[in-house]
């Protein structure tokens, strides 16, 4: 039936009002999750009981984030959630400082991100919500208890809140002695280039790879980008060099020149890296190329170019610091002896199967190639995510490894295996994007506590807390595998099941992983306390 | 570890070379006191090990003497002009999709259709070597290609002939395709027997790149072979070595 203009607007008034008398305002679910479970609506409150009250403790300087879930009974229109100030005795932590973000479609996975709230939103009744909230503790924060608040309103009017307990430690985190960053491709503007830099940078990251769509100075001699780039790079504060994966595309972007054995290839390679060279040597700021891109794809033909261009650089460019890309075996222990850095994967067996089964990111393979071959090794494309860049890399630099580069930040038009979503300056963050972040905190955690402890095993003093920290630290170390494939491949978790440093009693409202680095901190606050001199505390 | 008695074996031996005896060459007393510099700056970057700073260091000794004889440089170049690498499609690739590349150098690409590529071992479906590249349509037709990586523009040098050897069956459909710098094409049906394929492209005015791809867009089956690309006319063996910006 087709009504007339002024008789439809009236039914359309009336079933407004009916609607409308439903319920708004009615109980809102909401509960503190674990964000290191995956961000799906099964997702269980922490721990297995609910709560809304979030534990927190953070050193300052520190993001520290907490995942909640929300879910009202009833509709609620004009949902939102705003954060209040942290206050405490010593104290306030401004609200500018907290960041509540949705979980949010993007890849899928650990590849979702978390977006800003915006404006309100209606909100069905029964449709659950995933939120992030991540505290910036600012480095002048005085140490103490803070709370504060996530008010979850519906038209204004609070509905459900969730408390935020923080406790800012003592404590000073140590910029960790590695070289840990992503591949990078360039926005090809200055102002995206400083907010992506900047971005890294907090998310606790020390190098750049820039990969793709940086200028290679082929057909010119134009290395402005690069220069630009090293610039932009000292500017964000990175504290390592950085780790210059464009180059690996000559063997391709060269191809028409020849082979790599061809005197034609050859030159032309030759020319354009000693023009990048020149670009390095112009600025402040120390540069590793990599060459080639894991030639394991494409056989022992490729690992044999491989090994021509390698030992090219080492003879006629000694000047340039090299490295390759490489996921096999045979590829990384031929290339190696004429490498700076050998930087690996796990590696697999190659398109012939040559590698029968070997696997690289391992004890025994760590130390073997630093025996055998000068090399340094590093880690591309080892994982992302919380383990790979904390717990674990701590426990397998112990033989050697200096730097571990992901794939990839911002990986052409947001394509998968992106770790942020990039409009512009605009950044949206992956789940893997945070974790990675908190990965990098466990590791200043422990490097802190193992500098601490080599002070106070050279004073001589604080003995008793430093054997409990040694303690602590070996604990945790024998509890990690030396070997990634038990943990890619083999079913491997951490922490293993059992494996807990904190009675349960303080390990109350703590993820089994929270838990782990309380413990950390709690014996650098002992080991602090313990050594004497202002510049301990 | 065996691996490190091949790279033993790979360090003693020019890899491709054919084992050129490279002379000597003398560095300049300047150039070496320059790669001392940025050896320091490596080693307090943390980008040099020890070890390797002193062999680099001894190298560089061997280089102001006159004694060092390289042997990664290479003094020579394929006999004949090609562009293309693997152009016989002899390095397969096992490891690879059907609606992929299955060749070491070439990339592929498919825009939909149920094609496969793979490698051809048949006598009489080789021209010669031992494989052959064979593109298959199963289904329905589409589009699918191979591609060259990005090939230089030679300064001065407008046009180049693509030739391959090509055999047929059914009712195929074979699209040669100069892109991305270059513009030429060609398509053709191709018949059960041998025959060379020959298409000229033209560089586009200022560019610097092109890409040749190789498509398939009917249905039957095409076996491609001693694929070749260089550039027309006389081409001087110094404006071959010397590209646009050396």
């Amino acid at each position: 039936m087709r009504l007339n203009r002024p008789l439809s607007a009236l039914a359309g008034a009336a079933l407004a009002l009916t609607l409308a008398a439903g319920p708004l305002h009615a109980a809102v679910e909401l509960y503190v999750t674990d964000y290191l479970a995956p961000q799906v609506k099964t997702i269980r409150p922490l721990g297995g009981s609910p709560t809304n009250v979030a534990r927190l403790f953070a050193a300052p300087g520190e993001y520290e984030p907490v995942s909640f879930a929300v879910r009202p009974d009833a509709r609620v229109e004009q949902m939102f959630i705003a954060p209040t100030d942290l206050t405490g005795p010593k104290g306030r932590i401004p609200k500018e400082n907290i960041r509540i973000q949705s979980v949010e479609s993007y890849h899928g996975g650990d590849r979702d991100i978390l977006m800003d709230l915006g404006g309100p939103w209606d909100m069905p009744a029964y449709r659950r919500g995933l939120f992030w909230v991540t505290v910036h503790v600012p480095d002048s924060a005085p140490a103490g208890r803070y709370q504060g608040q996530a008010v979850v309103t519906g038209k204004g009017k609070p509905l459900a809140r969730l408390t935020l307990e923080l406790e800012t430690l003592p404590i000073k985190l140590e910029e960790p002695p590695f070289a840990l960053g992503y591949n990078y491709s360039s926005p090809k503007d200055a102002e995206a280039l400083a907010a992506h830099l900047a971005d890294m940078r907090a998310h606790g990251m020390t190098t750049v790879a820039p990969l793709y769509n940086f200028h290679l100075p082929i057909y010119d001699a134009d290395t402005s980008e690069l220069g630009e780039f090293i610039e932009a790079y000292r500017r964000a504060g990175f504290t390592q060099p950085i780790y210059f994966g464009s180059p690996m595309q000559l063997i391709s972007r060269l191809a028409g020149y020849g082979p790599v054995d061809s005197a034609r290839f050859q030159q032309k390679f030759l020319a354009v890296m000693r023009r990048l060279h020149a670009e390095e040597r112009r600025h402040d700021t120390p540069l590793l190329f990599s060459i080639a891109d894991e030639l394991t794809n494409k056989g022992r033909p490729g690992i044999e170019q491989g090994a021509l261009l390698a030992r090219l650089c080492f003879e006629e460019l000694p000047e340039i610091a090299v490295t390759a890309d490489m996921n096999g075996w045979l590829e990384v222990t031929t290339l190696a002896p004429w490498l700076n850095v050998a930087t690996f994967n796990n590696g697999w067996d190659g398109i012939d199967h040559h590698n029968h089964g070997r696997r690289l990111i391992n004890r025994e393979f760590i130390l073997n190639l630093q025996r055998r071959t000068d090399a340094i090794p590093w880690f591309v494309n080892a994982g992302s995510g919380r383990f790979p860049f904390g717990f674990f890399f701590w426990k397998i630099a112990k033989y050697g490894v200096r730097g571990k580069v992901e794939w990839y930040y911002n990986l052409g038009d947001n394509e998968r295996g992106s770790l942020v979503r990039a409009e512009g300056k605009t950044v949206w963050p992956t789940l893997a994007y945070e974790r990675s972040r908190e990965g990098v905190d466990d590791l200043k955690y422990l490097v802190t506590l193992e500098r601490l402890l080599a002070k106070a095993r050279r004073s001589g003093r604080a003995a008793a807390a430093a054997r409990r920290a040694e303690g602590l630290l070996a604990r945790i170390a024998d509890g990690i595998q030396d070997n990634w494939t038990a943990y890619a491949e083999g079913g491997e978790t951490f922490p293993g099941d059992g494996f807990d440093v904190m009675a349960p009693s303080q390990a109350a409202g703590l993820s089994r992983y929270q838990a782990l680095r309380r413990a950390v901190a709690d014996a650098i606050v002992d080991l602090q306390k313990a050594l004497p001199g202002p510049a301990n505390r | 570890m065996k691996a490190f008695a091949l790279l033993a074996l790979l360090a003693a031996m020019p890899l491709f070379a054919g084992g050129d005896v490279k002379p000597p060459v003398r560095w300049s007393a300047d150039r070496a006191a320059q790669v001392r510099r940025d050896l320091d700056r490596m080693k307090r970057a943390g980008l040099i090990s020890e070890r390797q700073y002193r062999r680099k260091c001894a190298m560089l000794e061997q280089r102001l003497a006159g004694t060092f004889k390289p042997a990664a440089l290479s003094h020579t170049n394929p006999p004949e002009l090609n562009f293309i690498q693997n152009g016989g499609f002899e390095q397969i690739n096992r490891n690879s999709a059907r609606n992929r590349s299955r060749w070491l150098w070439w990339g592929g690409w498919s825009w939909g259709g149920d094609y496969e590529n793979s490698w051809e071992n048949r006598p009489e479906y080789v021209h010669s070597g031992k494989y052959s590249a064979r593109i298959r349509c199963l289904g329905k037709p589409g589009r699918i290609g191979i591609s060259t990586p990005k090939l230089p523009v030679l300064p001065g040098v407008k046009k180049y002939q693509f030739s391959v050897w090509a055999k047929g069956e059914g009712e195929n459909q074979l699209f040669l395709n100069f892109e991305a710098g270059a513009r030429g094409s060609l398509r053709k049906k191709i018949g059960p027997k041998w025959e060379q394929v020959v298409l000229e492209g033209e560089a586009e005015p200022g560019a610097r790149e092109f890409t040749l791809y190789i498509y398939a867009t009917g249905r039957g089956t095409i076996w491609l072979d001693d694929a070749r690309l260089a550039p027309v006319g006389n081409i001087k063996k110094p404006s071959l070595r010397r590209s646009s910006c050396d």
